[in-house]
């Protein structure tokens, strides 16, 4: 028993295994260690090169983003404008349609004046001569000679010039 | 020799109690397991003090063994165990830890005692009892009696399963505190062997080439064994979990 607690026989025994652990620990170090540490590089890059990658379509995306924004602008402006084209066009068509409606009107107008004149101064024609034949008529009656319808187409002229 | 079960022997590192009028002392068990929870508080706060978008080296690491956790419980215990990642990781950060500080020559492996094994395996066991009762009332018992199953078969299947249930604390610590143990073991076995053959006279003495190429080839053996029974307790851990959770 006195054997198996020495202290010394202890201590080699643990000095043994320290050897074996420090080997290991060399070993690990030597070839474990930079495939670990690699490894964990490399998966700090492909985070890094991930946002880099999200920052960049995020950037892309904002552009397009504007670009998009500034056509629809562009396409609102753009119907905002025929628009008003269509409207200013409407204005003029209703417009030059009016004025031609009123030529038309007033072109009417003038024509049934003109009608109107032509009926009136025919009535007049008739009557005159209407009048100078009887006229001539009643003055045969009174003179009891006849009129030559020269001085009757005189007198008859007379007469309306005063009924004028 | 020096007697390769001594390595687990618990000692108080003075006879006075913590807490006076009480039996409760500062084992070297204690100490490494109290080093352990500060090593990695500090450390993993430190590695992610500056919550950098595109990682350090340690704190991509950390992101990466907090994801291998992640995916541990994610395809175990699915979308439902998320609240349940950090305590899981908690637990395998710490049972690792643990592992590999009993690497370092001269420490102290707490992970070995089944005691401190036995205490996570039955704080997983209750978990699953109170999580499961908690989350499915009375209906959480029905994992005894697995659906479809024809009725005499049952009376088979239902003791078997309850007794599976119930031996679950007893193989989830043991199976961890055996590995680390026999583990432990070997390496200073292999120590042995090496005073052994120096002890001889002559050329013999060069015979401690063997068993140190041995006690090497066990050492690298052994950082393997601690990262994988730690992740094998975690792997458990969320298949137990998810029973709790899921029910089947």
């Amino acid at each position: 028993m006195e054997m198996l607690l020495n202290a010394e026989y202890l201590h080699t025994q643990t000095f043994w295994l320290v050897v074996s652990f420090v080997a290991l620990l060399a070993i690990m170090w030597k070839f474990v260690t930079p495939m670990l540490t690699e490894t964990l590089d490399a998966r700090a890059n492909q985070i890094r090169e991930d946002l880099d990658r999200a920052a960049n379509l995020k950037t892309e995306a904002e552009q397009m983003l504007q670009t998009y924004e500034k056509q629809l602008k562009t396409a609102q402006a753009e119907a905002a404008d025929l628009v008003a084209q269509a409207r200013k066009d409407a204005e003029d068509l209703a417009a030059k349609r009016t004025k031609e409606l009123e030529a038309e009107l007033s072109r009417k107008a003038e024509v049934a004046a003109k009608s109107i004149e032509q009926a009136q101064n025919r009535a007049m024609e008739e009557l005159r001569k209407e009048v100078v034949n009887l006229t001539v008529q009643a003055t045969e009656k009174v003179v009891g000679s006849m009129m030559d319808s020269k001085t009757a187409k005189k007198f008859a002229d007379e007469a309306l010039n005063e009924l004028n | 020799m020096a007697n390769p079960l001594e390595q687990f022997v618990v000692k108080p590192l003075s006879e006075t109690p913590i807490i006076p009028g009480t039996e409760i002392m500062l084992t070297n068990q204690a100490v490494w397991m109290f080093g352990v929870t500060l090593f990695l508080g500090f450390f993993l706060a430190f590695g992610v003090r500056k919550k950098a978008l595109v990682p350090g080296r340690l704190q991509a690491f950390i992101e990466m063994t907090y994801g291998l956790v992640e995916t541990l419980s994610k395809d175990i215990i699915g979308p439902k165990g998320k609240k349940m990642i950090p305590t899981i990781f908690a637990l395998y950060m710490f049972i690792t830890t643990l592992n590999l500080a009993g690497m370092i020559p001269g420490s102290y492996t707490a992970t070995s005692q089944i005691i401190t094994t036995a205490i996570m395996a039955l704080t997983v066991f209750f978990s699953v009892i109170i999580i499961g009762l908690l989350k499915h009332g009375l209906k959480f018992f029905g994992l005894f009696a697995p659906a479809g199953v024809p009725l005499p078969l049952l009376f088979i299947l239902v003791p078997l399963e309850i007794v599976s249930f119930f031996i679950r604390p007893f193989t989830h610590a043991v199976r961890l505190a055996a590995n680390m143990m026999a583990g432990h073991i070997a390496l200073k076995v292999f120590a042995s062997f090496v005073l052994g053959f120096m002890a001889m006279e002559g050329v013999a003495s060069f015979g401690a080439v063997l068993p140190f190429a041995g006690l090497f080839g066990i050492t690298v053996l052994e950082v393997v064994v601690a990262l994988l029974q730690a992740y094998i307790f975690t792997l458990l851990t969320c298949v137990y979990l998810s029973d709790a959770v899921n029910l089947h």
